[in-house]
């Protein structure tokens, strides 16, 4: 039994090939085209002129990373657990814990983090770390904008992710 | 002795004159290459939305200039296998035909310079367009050795793609003008143009010659929708895949020159050429009004490209030869009737 | 001793009818048979007795109301179990919510995250919630529980493992759960650091983050590292461990249990010299002399320089190796000297060379006991060694055996060995008297009155003491291990050993046999490989046998040798005799020496150096006493040279040997890869043939239970009385030496052991301290002409007339002094500066005289942040 589409399928009827009617549909239809990317051209354009324009991004936008210290006594939040580089699947986390001394407190805990490297050309933003960090230590930020001329200049250290970043994206407004 | 030659354009130019001529209109004419690169850009960009080119110079205009510059910096490189001499000789074969075909664009009528009586064209041979057909025939050659001489398959498919397409759509396009030369008597394109300034632009006429023409001309300059001889989506680059550096750009702006000359062609058989209706214009506008239908063929050309996807290769060959050759030969014939008959 | 015979029983376990043996523990049975996982915290069959302390295998047992502990109950006969109840179900949830009660749960700082049974079965287990909201215990966190162990003891779930391993496998008695209730904790019984040979087991043990790693603390979190697994080479025990690798660094060393070398102990020397291996101080490239000092050299200048030293030597150069040699390097350094060269100038052993139907005889495979021997034999006999000092996982193996099996074990020995208390009977001879003992115990053996006098003198002691001996031998049951020290091979030492054998039938009773300890940790290979005077691989017989250790040292002393290459060797720290060996080296022409740290051989002597591997960074075979060969497998690169320019490192041993053979024109000795050298090693030893790497594997194989090795069956040898020990004077003693446990080169490079670093002590018994008026701790010097400082240590258990000083140590090494004869005097009080005060390795009572030796470190606990 043929199989019959019903009135589910729309059949769409090419011009036959050399009759009249189908030569003036053809004809018709170029038109039909021309006008439609005329109106386009009319319409102007819709491109955001990038280092001049920026796009705001959402506050849950997830851009570089950034470490975070208590705002009361300094002391780095992280604690050298290495949860985000078990948690990150793009494995471009590198911690190596070191012992807080009396004479050397850097966090809060025991141990902290003798070396936090994030590579940036590895990273796929996906914001594990930060559900993986049990101290809120370390927090995806709003900045995108991370292009570097050598690989080696994207892994960043933790001085790098310690420090105040450059707010150099705008803001959603909640209305936007 | 001399005078016989100039008999038949009835007056005589010095040869500085015909030098200077020769220069302008080059310089003139070759510099819409660039211009019509960047507007190429520019509004397919419009025609999608975007900006096209904006970073070099004040609105992105000097980007052809740029592309150029960069071109021509680049290495040439010559395939190892090639054949070296054609291969080098191709693009400038390109380059000098395409070229050639400027020389019987008429931009005025004869006018008075420096008490010279002087036609603003090139030259007006009796032969007129069968003079622009032969340059187009040598063309041909320029994109046949250039794919052939690569020794690159993807280039010697596409310069095979080029040879058969030039040759079905230039059968199209001879008989398209037939109706043309009937009706006016004459293979001179200025006889063409003051043709049509006494009665009328003959696209109204031959409506069918004038879509005939436009199509093949189309596919005659490799543009899009026919620009199979490219191909890039099947054969990398087509007949010059394997060029670059100055002997591409040198294609690339025969190319863009062939559009150039193509709607100049336009524009004089069909649409007048310097002739602005009801109005008696100054002799000095004449190339200007020339230009500016040229430009508006050439609006045409990057339109059209925005809107019609590329045909099919068999496509391409049943539309030139079974329908443009039917239709340009039952113009020709319907034409040669009424001249006739109205006669 | 028969093993435990094995009956196979039907019981039912979650419906299913599974078959195991009889009387296994349930926990045990359903993981191996029934597929079926039990969380256990507290249980470790490896402990001895279950405790069922942690509460956390609870089972349903049908016809037992309440619910009973899996890890104390064996199984039956029919007898019906369910582990997935909901009764079970609810323990299980229970007992983890308790346990969690007072855990600090602060597992992101806690080195045991991510690999902490706690942590699994929690998530597998538990309950997800806990309803306690109440403060929990506090205690001081962390304290060092030893200099090489952090204690966490809110962490602790008192499962008392550690406990138990020290009361009942290490036998310490140091460790013991203070205090009752919630407020229990873990820690020696007066407070002081709990050091001990085999204290770094208890972290592994641990099955939370109470007890970790000092050395380890923070280093790495299990995602970030990659285990390694290989054969620790650091003595002749070749336990198997793991190796915790990041970043190319050796980080951590874990056992990786085989029941057949170590059962899954290690000892704290193997754990945690690991450092050494990333030692500032390693060479990490050729040295080469020019005039007066050492300068680093491309290899190429190296290899030509050893090469043409070795060339112009030709038949008069002589190799010693020692240490972490694989076969494969010991095979092609001896082919290229016996090959080439026409040199049979290698020794490998500190003692003298036996003659080759001995060594033949000695490795007869029906002679050959093996290390499950040592805990299932009648009888365990001691000669003259003690393996804590030398191949320490054999202590706990006999300690073991001594405690479950009712092994019984004979010591006979100069000086006292750690396993005396456990010793059913001891023997004392004099220092050097081990030919006399020997010979003296095969004439009470065979009933030879006539020699058993002579020699039993001869050995300073007496016939009676020896027919004693020889009874309490005999009584046990016709299951005996000999382990006996090759440095006891003196003389007629291996016939004596030989003919005990015979006399006790050991070659023809299965598990019984002799045990060598070898001096260095791959003896037994390097003899199997030919790398000996006397015999080519597979103690084949060759034409021109050559020098021994002590005669090559004469040997280049006179100038009858030329060149020496010390390959792994240390002759100055481990060779005795040091006086005679500086003489060698300084007249030897050319001293080419394979080292990883600048020792006075190389510093002093050595002309051209190679950088030595490190076993982590081995590739290749060695043999494990019992004839198990073992595959060392590298774990990490090997290290670069300061310039840091590739291939001006450390390069693989094997490839140095093979270079300078091509220099050397040696064609036959170039390899192009390890394993072709393994190859070639199989091919040309015989009872080898058929092995491969693969073959070999992660467990190794002993040859005796493929090969066979025919050796000529001979009548018991008729023996001489050794010659009588030298006499001494009333106030002189004798001089015997020891070599403690932290006696190595990697201990003193490793931060983690410096406190444990071995220092010179002179022990001598009660008798003789009182004579001159020594107490305990007192500065003292010994020696004969040469005298060297010690601190003195009394210890009652040595026999008046003998006294004992460490050799193989850094400074103040006992191989200075040459006469067996000393006097000891009294210097000066004892310092009061705890760090100049040697630790024993001593781990257990000694007698009932001497308390238990956890005080060597007066320092109290402290908090370790």
């Amino acid at each position: 039994m043929p199989y019959d589409p019903g009135d589910d399928v729309v059949v769409i009827h090419q011009p036959r090939e050399g009759a009249a009617s189908g030569t003036f549909r053809a004809f018709a239809a170029t038109l039909k085209g021309l006008k439609m990317t005329f109106s386009r051209a009319v319409e102007g354009t819709t491109t955001i002129g990038y280092p001049e324009e920026k796009t705001p991004v959402y506050p849950r936008f997830r851009g570089r990373h950034k470490l975070h210290r208590f705002e009361d006594t300094g002391l780095e939040k992280c604690v050298g657990c290495s949860l985000c580089a078990a948690a990150c699947p793009a494995d471009c986390i590198r911690v190596v814990a070191a012992e807080n001394t009396p004479e050397n407190r850097v966090s809060a805990g025991e141990r902290y983090a003798a070396v936090y490297e994030i590579n940036l050309s590895r990273c796929i933003f996906c914001g594990y770390c930060e559900i993986a960090c049990p101290f809120d230590a370390i927090t995806l930020g709003h900045d995108y904008e991370m292009a570097d001329y050598n690989r080696s200049d994207l892994i960043f250290t933790k001085e790098m992710l310690l420090a105040e970043p450059l707010e150099r994206t705008p803001l959603r407004t909640p209305d936007e | 002795m001399s005078a016989p030659l100039y008999a038949e354009i009835g007056y005589f130019e010095p040869w500085w004159m015909q030098i200077a001529k020769a220069l302008a209109i080059f310089l003139v004419v070759f510099n819409m290459v660039p211009m019509a690169l960047l507007a190429d850009r520019k509004l397919l960009g419009r025609f999608q939305h975007r900006y096209g080119p904006t970073r070099v110079g004040p609105f992105g205009l000097l980007q052809a200039v740029a592309d150029i510059g960069k071109l021509l910096f680049k290495q040439q490189f010559v395939p190892r296998d090639s054949r070296k001499w054609l291969f080098i000789a191709a693009p400038i074969i390109s380059m000098v035909t395409a070229a050639a075909t400027l020389a019987i664009i008429p931009f005025s009528d004869t006018v008075d310079i420096f008490g010279v009586k002087t036609g603003l064209y090139g030259v007006d041979p009796s032969i007129g367009i069968l003079f622009a057909f032969a340059f187009g025939g040598i063309a041909f050659y320029g994109l046949m050795l250039g794919g052939w001489s690569s020794n690159s398959k993807y280039s010697f498919l596409g310069s095979m793609r080029a040879a058969a397409q030039l040759i079905s759509y230039e059968i199209a396009q001879g008989l398209s003008i037939i109706g043309v030369i009937m009706m006016v008597g004459s293979l001179s394109l200025v006889d063409i143009v003051t043709w049509q300034e006494q009665n009328v632009w003959l696209f109204i006429p031959q409506f069918v010659g004038w879509l005939v023409f436009l199509v093949a001309g189309f596919a005659e300059t490799n543009r899009p929708p026919f620009d199979l001889a490219e191909g890039e989506a099947e054969l990398v680059g087509g007949y010059f895949t394997e060029y670059s550096g100055g002997r591409f750009a040198a294609f690339f702006a025969a190319e863009y020159l062939n559009m150039v000359v193509v709607s100049l062609l336009f524009t004089t058989i069909f649409f007048g050429g310097w002739d602005v209706p009801f109005w008696d214009q100054p002799n000095w506008i004449e190339p200007i009004v020339v230009l500016a239908k040229m430009w508006v063929f050439i609006f045409f050309f990057i339109w059209v490209r925005a809107t019609l996807p590329r045909l099919r290769y068999d496509q391409l060959m049943s539309f030139g030869w079974k329908i443009l050759l039917p239709l340009a030969t039952l113009n020709a014939l319907v034409t040669a009737v009424l001249v006739v008959v109205l006669d | 001793m028969p093993r435990p015979v094995v009956k196979e029983i039907t019981f039912t376990l979650d419906g299913r009818e599974i078959t195991a043996p009889e009387g296994m523990i349930l926990v045990d049975a359903a993981g191996k048979y029934g597929d079926t996982e039990i969380p256990v915290f507290c249980y470790e069959p490896k402990l001895g007795q279950p405790v069922g302390a942690c509460r956390m295998c609870l089972v349903e047992i049908e016809g037992i109301p309440k619910l009973q502990t899996g890890c104390s109950t064996p199984i039956r006969d029919g007898m019906v179990v369910h582990t997935q109840t909901q009764r079970v179900h609810d323990a299980q949830r229970a007992v983890v919510e308790f346990l969690l009660i007072n855990h600090p749960l602060d597992c992101p700082v806690c080195d045991k995250g991510g690999e902490c049974p706690l942590q699994d079965i929690t998530y597998g287990w538990g309950p997800g919630t806990s309803r306690f909201i109440e403060p929990k215990r506090h205690f001081k966190k962390p304290l060092e529980l030893s200099p090489l162990i952090a204690i966490d003891r809110e962490r602790c779930i008192l499962c008392y493992r550690c406990v138990r391993y020290s009361q009942e496998v290490a036998e310490d008695y140091q460790l013991v759960l203070q205090q009752r209730g919630a407020a229990s904790y873990v820690s020696t019984f007066d407070g002081h650091p709990y050091v001990a040979p085999f204290s770094g087991n208890i972290i592994e043990l641990c099955p939370v983050g109470a007890l970790t790693s000092r050395a380890y603390r923070f280093r790495a979190r299990p995602w970030d590292i990659e285990g390694a697994g290989t054969v620790c080479a650091g003595c002749t025990a070749q336990c198997n461990v793991e190796l915790t690798v990041r970043d190319e660094r050796v980080l951590r060393v874990l056992s990786r249990d085989h029941s057949e070398v170590d059962d899954g102990w290690l000892c704290d020397k193997g754990r945690f010299s690991y450092q050494a291996v990333h030692a500032e101080e390693r060479i990490t490239q050729p040295l080469v002399r020019e005039g007066a000092e050492l300068h680093p050299a491309s290899w190429e200048k190296a290899i030509e320089a050893a090469a043409a030293a070795l060339k112009k030597a030709g038949d008069r150069a002589a190799a010693l190796a020692g240490g972490t040699t694989t076969n494969e390097e010991a095979f092609l350094l001896s082919g290229l000297l016996r090959d080439k060269l026409g040199s049979s100038h290698l020794a490998t052993g500190v003692g003298g060379e036996q003659p080759l139907d001995v060594v033949r005889a000695l490795a007869d495979p029906k002679l050959q006991a093996t290390v499950p021997d040592l805990e299932f034999a009648h009888t365990v006999l001691l000669v003259d060694c003690d393996p804590i000092d030398e191949a320490p996982v054999w202590d706990l193996r006999i300690r073991k055996g001594v405690r479950r099996h009712g092994t019984k074990l004979v010591v006979a020995s100069a000086r006292p060995t750690a396993l005396d208390q456990n010793a059913a009977a001891t023997l004392r001879f004099a220092p050097g008297g081990a030919e006399g003992f020997l010979v003296a115990l095969d004439a009470a053996l065979s009933g030879d009155a006539g020699n058993l006098g002579g020699a039993a003198s001869a050995a300073g002691t007496n016939a009676t003491a020896i027919q004693e001996f020889a009874d309490a031998l005999r009584a046990g049951g016709e299951e005996v291990v000999i382990v006996y020290g090759d440095r006891a091979l003196r003389g007629s030492a291996g016939r004596a050993l030989l003919n005990i054998a015979s006399r006790l039938n050991l070659a023809n009773v299965a598990n019984a046999g002799l045990l060598e300890l070898p001096s260095t940790p791959n003896g037994r290979g390097l003899r199997e490989v030919g790398f000996a005077a006397g015999h080519g691989p597979g103690f084949s017989t060759i034409s021109a046998p050559g020098h021994g250790a002590e005669a090559i040292a004469s040997g280049l002393a006179s100038g009858d040798l030329h060149t020496v290459w010390l390959h792994h060797v240390d002759p100055l720290r481990n060779y005795p005799n040091r006086p005679a060996w500086e003489k060698a080296l300084g007249t030897a022409q050319t001293v080419i020496a394979v080292e990883s740290q600048l020792t006075d051989t190389v510093r002093e002597y050595a002309d051209v150096v190679f950088p030595a591997e490190a076993y982590p960074e081995k590739e290749g075979t060695i043999t494990h006493p019992d004839g198990r060969v073992q595959r060392l497998r590298q774990a990490i690169g090997h290290p670069r040279a300061a310039s840091d320019v590739p291939g001006s490192g450390v390069r693989a041993l094997w490839q140095v040997i093979s270079d300078v053979a091509r220099e050397l024109g040696h064609s036959a000795g170039t390899a192009i890869a390890g394993a072709v050298v393994s190859k070639r090693v199989f091919e040309a030893v015989p009872f080898y043939n058929g092995m491969t790497l693969d073959g070999i594997g992660g467990r190794g194989l002993r040859w005796q239970e493929h090969a066979t090795f025919e050796v000529e069956q001979s009548d018991p040898f008729v023996l001489a009385v050794p010659a009588s020990l030298p006499a001494k004077g009333e106030s002189e003693l004798r001089l015997g030496t020891f070599r403690p446990l932290w006696a190595h080169k990697d201990v003193d490079l490793s931060p983690a052991l410096q406190f444990i670093r071995a220092k010179q002590v002179v022990e001598l018994s009660k008798a003789d301290a009182d004579a001159r008026g020594i107490g305990e701790g007192d500065r003292v010097e010994i020696g004969n002409g040469t005298r060297i400082p010690g601190t003195a240590r009394i210890r009652a258990a040595i026999p008046a007339g003998s006294v004992f000083v460490a050799e193989g140590i850094a400074e103040h090494n006992a191989n200075v002094l040459t006469h067996g004869i000393v006097e000891v005097h009294r210097v000066g009080p004892g310092s009061t500066d705890a760090t100049s005060i040697p630790i024993q390795s001593t781990p257990a009572v000694e007698g009932r005289a001497e308390m238990p030796p956890s005080a060597g470190l007066p320092i109290p606990p402290r908090e370790v942040t």
